[in-house]
């Protein structure tokens, strides 16, 4: 059962985060929206999804880090600094920038930084795959029966707020 | 020692000491807020309600911040660190699992409370702020229980480079895990409780408020500053006892931070002086007997020395100085806000209640959170740099817990530049987020 933990956050994550950069171009040479639709639709709540999935599949899977890290090493450098960078932007676009015009350069940028991440990622994630489908590689086993019982109080404890956060965005 | 890991090593330093600022406050400021609206809801104050709301806001800022620089962290361990991630795997990944659960809680529920001021009201916004206050004390005790294991392992098994056990719980839940998430937890708190102190003797010195903007201004500044000396309390004695057990389970890391040369019983305990090449102290103030009955109780305590372990294991010979400069920087956190909390006492003549709100005073509260930033940052950087060389206490070199990626040394230069550039758009963002808004005015919809 341990892929559950990496596939299920990481299905969470893929659409929430589609829909992110779908915004963030839709966003382009508008006025400033501040607390509007982008901010509404992620309060940075998604990137957790993917926080939760690279955590139990580099945790779980302890002994396919070293070499999938070689795989994946450029690849990966280059995710994290396109996310960085996007949280340095989504702070001034949201958090600094007074002026309500739009600044064409600043959005555009904040919108490749999806498109970087979204393509880095997606690498990873066919690598891994790969990788996982060839090695012989075993999961830790041992610690599972005590990260069940969190995830099973867990789900339906945030699965209210991510709702009403939603729903707050649709309206 | 190879250049790619001394190249690793500084990354990792660097993003975790950007890391840590975000995250200490990450976890206090749920707390701090928290407090705020309790205040206000008990005493029905809609000013005090609007202050917990700005600062709510702000908390979302630095998990702009936080969420990114940790998301670096997690790939970082994984690219330059594999061979940690393959040893301890069996035991860390619980530590770090129960993280991820405690993280997305705090998440959720922080977008959640921000989101709602004003939606929801009274006791039940401030009990939707009490699982963002859980997910990220967390937050903090997951990932120390997986550290303070490193730092103190007990004893292994290790099969083929790998940790064997059947008790990941048993092996993470030490008494070394109890002393390291109650004192650098309490910490955190504290220095959040600073900074927030902080903020309101600068908003006091700036925006000069009357009437009852003052009060609720001064009351959230009683509050916070008797909170502030409630965990110099507690911080102070856990990290006592800390020590004591440091000297029993880690007893080179302890010599090394203590100046201890040699295995002796009433070792004096000394001030300012400093390791030399050959193992031996030069220079500073001794005072008798003093170590023994810190570690012991008792000048009759044996206390290990450096010199009783190989050379090749000896420690980062600077520990001692970080530690002195952060008992230093203690002593100051803890006497201002004594003094404050001190001035409030009703016994005291009016002359000297008075000087609770003078400038000379909000200017000694000023500095106080970013001192202790600097406090939590030297604590952490004692306990990592005492552990060295090993990464996993006894078992594991840091040497040999670095897979050897290629291209770090081309590559990573770029995380500091960005984490500078992070760092100085969070700060200007919560700057302008109390500068922009002006004075806190009642906010009507909030009670």
């Amino acid at each position: 059962m341990a892929p559950f933990f990496i596939v299920i956050p990481l299905l969470a994550y893929i659409p929430m985060f589609a829909y992110e950069t779908y915004i963030a171009f839709r966003r382009i040479g508008k006025p400033l929206d501040k607390g509007g639709e982008y901010l509404h639709a992620t309060w940075e709540v998604t990137h957790t999804f993917l926080i939760l999935s690279l955590n139990y599949f580099v945790w779980l899977y302890s002994d396919a880090v070293v070499d999938v890290a070689q795989a994946t090493f450029g690849v990966l450098l280059l995710f994290g600094a396109a996310f960085i960078v996007r949280a340095i932007l989504y702070t001034i676009l949201f958090y600094i920038k007074s002026n309500p015009k739009s600044n064409v350069l600043l959005d555009w940028l904040f919108a490749v930084c999806h498109i970087v991440m979204a393509t880095t990622l997606l690498y990873t994630v066919i690598t891994v795959v790969g990788f996982m489908a060839n090695g012989n590689y075993q999961p830790n086993h041992i610690f599972l029966p005590l990260l069940w019982p969190g995830l099973i109080l867990l789900l339906p404890l945030i699965c209210v707020p991510i709702y009403f956060l939603y729903r707050t965005k649709s309206k | 020692m190879p250049v790619d890991t001394d190249v690793a090593r500084a990354l990792m330093a660097d993003s975790l000491g950007f890391h840590i600022i975000f995250a200490l406050l990450g976890v206090g400021l749920p707390l701090v807020i928290l407090l705020i609206e309790q205040l206000g809801l008990r005493r029905k104050d809609p000013l005090i309600l609007e202050h917990a709301k700005r600062l709510s806001y702000a908390t979302v800022i630095l998990v702009v911040a936080g969420v990114a620089s940790g998301t670096i962290i997690s790939i970082q361990m994984s690219l330059m660190w594999g061979k940690l991630i393959e040893f301890g795997g069996p035991i860390m990944g619980l530590a770090f699992g129960w993280e991820g659960y405690a993280f997305m809680l705090e998440a959720v529920f922080l977008a959640f409370y921000v989101s709602t001021w004003g939606k929801v009201k009274g006791w039940k916004h401030w009990l939707l702020g009490v699982p963002v206050a859980i997910g990220s004390f967390g937050s903090a005790f997951a990932i120390t229980l997986g550290n303070a294991w490193m730092q103190n392992p007990g004893v292994l098994n290790v099969v083929d480079g790998v940790v064997q056990t059947d008790n990941p719980l048993g092996a993470l839940l030490s008494k070394t895990a109890f002393f390291m998430v109650s004192h650098s937890v309490a910490g955190y708190y504290l220095a959040t409780v600073l900074c927030v102190l902080g903020i309101y003797a600068f908003y006091t010195l700036k925006f000069k408020p009357k009437g009852k903007d003052q009060r609720a201004v001064r009351q959230i500044m009683f509050r916070l500053s008797a909170t502030a000396v409630f965990f110099v309390a507690v911080t102070a004695l856990l990290g006592h006892f800390q020590s004591q057990y440091l000297a029993e389970s880690q007893p080179r890391k302890f010599a090394a931070i203590e100046l201890n040369e040699e295995t002796r019983t009433n070792a004096p305990y000394i001030i300012g002086g400093h390791w030399k090449e050959d193992g031996t102290v030069e220079g500073g103030i001794r005072i008798p007997n003093m170590l023994s009955i810190l570690a012991g109780n008792n000048p009759s305590t044996e206390v290990k020395g450096l010199q009783d372990f190989p050379r090749q294991d000896w420690p980062m010979m600077f520990v001692n100085v970080l530690f002195e400069s952060k008992l230093l920087l203690v002593a100051i956190i803890t006497l201002v806000p004594l003094i404050f909390v001190g001035l409030h006492q009703n016994k005291l003549p009016k002359r000297l209640r008075n000087w609770r709100y003078s400038k000379l005073m909000l200017i000694g509260l000023l500095p106080l959170g970013l001192l202790a930033i600097v406090v939590v940052e030297l604590g952490w950087m004692v306990a990592e740099f005492g552990r060295q060389p090993f990464v996993v206490n006894g078992y594991l070199r840091t040497t040999e817990a670095f897979s050897s990626s290629s291209g770090i040394g081309n590559w990573g230069y770029i995380f500091p530049v960005l984490f500078i550039i992070l760092f100085i758009v969070t700060a200007t963002a919560l700057w302008l987020l109390f500068k922009r808004k002006g004075p806190i005015l009642p906010a009507k919809d909030l009670l």
